[in-house]
């Protein structure tokens, strides 16, 4: 009872902080918001590529056409390679196109020419942005390849057989490329909002909780908790009552994320009492984390300023800022250290493959045993300050 | 007032540099953060893949598949082919024993070589997006490559105008299939010089951290008039300009040993090149003045301890998200992209970027120098003549 009392009493605290509560709901949701709209389906809407075909002849110029007329892609022209290089560095359009100078001269005289797809490694383009690309200038390089040919072995004037080559190309058959992905649905990977919402909800409840260690090393400090134990209550009491309003205020802000998620950006957490107990397992695991650095860190200046970047390195790690699957081998299991890592693979697992509680429980046991861990660490800890 | 300056400064700094999450904040941080970016995006690891083929056609165009492009010596040592059943190949993908699988229908070959439409399946797995789209760009240019003969064997067949004969018509198909399409998508990069991660990442994350580094400077005064050794100081005949100058020199000195360092650290470890010196340092100076001018302004619009906090958090968080040194500005909406220019951050990374990538010396960042600075300067302005009037107050 006396335990409920100090955490309900953390938690009105907290209310009354309007920073607090920026870090807790506003932020959370603003980089949702943002992250979900730069990572949003690609599928849904035409991807921006740029082309620069500078110098590249007539069929340059028709390759340009033909990408603009793609119904995939929104091509937009640029002037040379330099500044549609600039405009992909600056996220303006995906990725470019470069048609090289001289394009259609080599291609008429039987050599190759090459078309460069640009990307920043930084960012990879979406796939299908690519794919389309690479369609148009195949099907523009087979009818170059188709009229060569007929030129050589009919001679026939190249122009002439380009134009038999293209009315023929509208009644070959086509050998087409079916692309599935196994699991429940479409995507094992969620895009868009569906991706963004549980990565920052593993994120910033990890950093609050981290950060709200400050708190607790106040209280040390200006000695509430020792004129608490000078009242009839327990050190038992009191740990327990810290640990309760932690891992409430864990899980308010892991409610809020879920619900604001599931509302606003339409986010289908798949299993909703999956999902719900994969939270409450990893709020224990922040509220240990917490608890444990309130226990050890000298000063409350020391949390809230380690707290954030630490939580984005392990967010980063965990696969709360990208996914884990494009990293390599080696920094997936570096990842797979922490606890973020296992609360993404469970959510990711529920949200694209709709597995049920049974598809998790690995998830959940290794998170529960970080927060066994870390809870018993922090109590021992805790008890030692309090008491010892 | 040179000798106040001096002094309040090295105070300040050794003040600082006691508290270890200073040096957190301005030095580890942002390096540790940088190299996982660049470990996760270093382009050191080569890719490799494990491809299930389910072979139900063997026939030629199955085999011009398998041996072709999968066995190609392009492709050998990194693809690792296993030939399996049609039944099991999904099921594999499924259980992640192979990051990809093929499907090569019954009678490819057939439908192919008569010119009836045919289907040619890959499943991937969301576990492995990568190995999942570069099975279906091999797919795809497969299928192009086997349009393309299809055509320029018909087209060539049209051209002669008369019926070929049998020999006639395969020496055709046969010189159609050896010949590769004369036009192909390769990669490339952006700019003209090799963008490795460390590049991109030291400088963001040196800048973001930059905003946190440099608002002690603003929030000592604070703490000093809440204190009374503001009073004191002022009361040992201290110039008020010469405290405030040695504030703000001790944040520059952090901000800008905390931006070098960062610079020194990814060259050393990551071998990253960040360009021209003189235009880094430029820009580095700057956009520390900027960061100053920035926390200083609205530290000083606060009234108590708590609002300072509150108030340099939100707008340092503020301008991190809108400067993309947080999240990455690909493919976010016109609008919010523009945003970024609204933030000096924003103004500093892009010079830093359009350095790495375009070369060139401080011509390449003149414009970028040129806002961070203005910015600082004018901040800087008015944050000091309001904590002046603090100061006095």
């Amino acid at each position: 009872m006396k335990a409920l009392v100090m955490a309900g009493s953390g938690l009105r605290r907290l209310a009354r902080d309007r920073l607090a509560l920026f870090f807790l709901v506003l932020l959370p949701v603003v980089i949702i918001l943002i992250v979900g709209l730069a990572f949003g389906d690609a599928g849904s809407e035409r991807l921006p590529v740029g082309v620069a075909e500078e110098g590249a002849g007539r069929l340059g110029s028709e390759l340009r056409a033909e990408l603009e007329a793609s119904p995939a892609l929104d091509a937009r022209a640029y002037d040379d390679a330099g500044a549609l290089g600039k405009a992909v560095r600056r996220g303006v359009v995906a990725a470019g196109v470069v048609v090289p100078a001289g394009y259609d001269e080599a291609l008429r005289a039987g050599r190759r020419a090459d078309v460069t797809f640009v990307t920043d490694q930084t960012r990879p383009a979406p796939a299908p942005a690519r794919s389309a690309v690479a369609a148009v200038v195949a099907r523009q390089a087979a009818e170059v390849k188709a009229a060569r040919l007929a030129a050589e072995t009919a001679r026939v004037p190249f122009d002439t057989a380009l134009a038999r080559a293209r009315a023929l190309a509208a009644t070959q058959p086509q050998v087409r490329v079916e692309a599935t992905t196994v699991g429940g649905r479409e995507d094992a990977l969620p895009t868009g909002f569906n991706y963004t919402a549980p990565a920052n909800l593993v994120l910033f409840v990890f950093i609050t909780s981290m950060a709200g260690a400050a708190s607790l090393i106040e209280a040390r400090r200006l000695g509430v908790t020792r004129r608490l134990l000078a009242t009839p209550t327990t050190a038992a009491t009191i740990l327990f009552g810290e640990a309760l309003g932690r891992f409430a205020v864990a899980l308010l802000q892991g409610l809020i994320i879920f619900l604001v998620g599931w509302l606003v950006f339409g986010v289908d957490w798949g299993d909703p009492p999956a999902a719900l107990l994969l939270l409450v397992t990893f709020a224990l695991v922040a509220t240990g984390v917490g608890l444990l650095l309130g226990a050890v860190l000298g000063n409350a200046e020391q949390a809230t300023s380690i707290g954030p970047p630490v939580g984005i390195a392990l967010g980063m790690l965990g696969g709360c800022m990208w996914p884990l699957a494009i990293v390599p081998a080696p920094m997936r299991a570096v990842g797979h250290l922490f606890p973020q890592a296992w609360a993404m693979d469970g959510f990711i697992a529920l949200i694209a493959r709709n597995a049920g509680l049974a598809g998790i429980t690995r998830q959940l046991a290794v998170l529960a045993a970080f927060a066994a861990v870390l809870l018993a660490l922090a109590t021992w800890r805790l008890r030692k300050t309090l008491v010892g | 007032m040179l000798r106040t300056a001096l002094l309040v400064a090295g105070k300040d700094l050794r003040q600082r540099l006691r508290d270890r999450s200073a040096l957190v904040i301005a030095f580890i941080a942002p390096f540790v953060l940088a190299s996982i970016i660049g470990l996760a995006f270093g382009g050191d690891f080569a890719f490799r893949a494990t491809y299930a083929v389910a072979d139900a056609d063997r026939g030629p165009v199955a085999t011009g598949f398998t041996d072709g492009v999968l066995a190609s010596e392009g492709l050998r040592d990194l693809v690792t082919v296993r030939r399996v059943e049609p039944g099991e190949a999904r099921a594999l993908v499924d259980r992640g024993e192979v990051d990809a699988a093929f499907l090569l229908p019954a009678g490819l070959s057939a439908a192919v070589q008569a010119g009836r439409p045919a289907t040619l399946t890959v499943v991937s797995s969301g576990e492995n997006p990568i190995a999942g789209q570069v099975a279906r760009s091999l797919a795809e240019a497969y299928t192009a490559e086997l349009a393309a003969t299809g055509l320029a064997v018909a087209t060539a067949l049209d051209a002669a105008g008369q019926p070929p004969t049998e020999a006639g018509a395969r020496r055709l198909g046969e010189r159609a299939a050896a010949t590769r399409l004369p036009a192909q998508l390769v990669e490339g990069q952006v700019g003209g010089r090799t963008i490795e991660a460390a590049n991109y990442f030291g400088p963001s994350m040196a800048i973001f951290f930059l905003f946190f580094t440099v608002s002690f400077g603003a929030r000592s005064v604070l703490a000093e008039r809440r204190q009374g050794t503001m009073r004191r100081l002022l009361a040992s005949a201290a110039p008020p300009g010469g405290v405030l100058a040695g504030k703000a020199l001790a944040a520059f000195t952090l901000g800008t040993a905390s931006m070098l360092v960062m610079w020194l650290a990814t060259t050393v470890v990551f071998g990253a090149d960040w360009g021209d010196p003189v235009a880094v340092v430029a820009l580095t100076v700057s956009s520390v003045l900027s960061a100053i001018g920035i926390t200083a302004l609205v530290i000083t619009l606060a009234k108590t301890d708590e609002q300072a906090e509150g108030y340099s958090s939100l707008v340092v968080f503020t301008l991190a998200l809108l400067g993309g040194n947080f999240i990455y500005l690909a493919q976010l909406p016109e609008l919010l992209q523009r945003a970024a220019l609204l933030t000096p951050n924003g103004w500093a990374l892009r010079g830093f970027v359009d350095l790495v990538a375009d070369g060139g010396g401080l011509a390449t960042v003149a414009l970028p120098v040129a806002v961070t600075l203005s910015v600082g300067l004018v901040t800087g302005a008015l944050a000091l003549y309001r904590a002046r009037r603090m100061v006095m107050a």
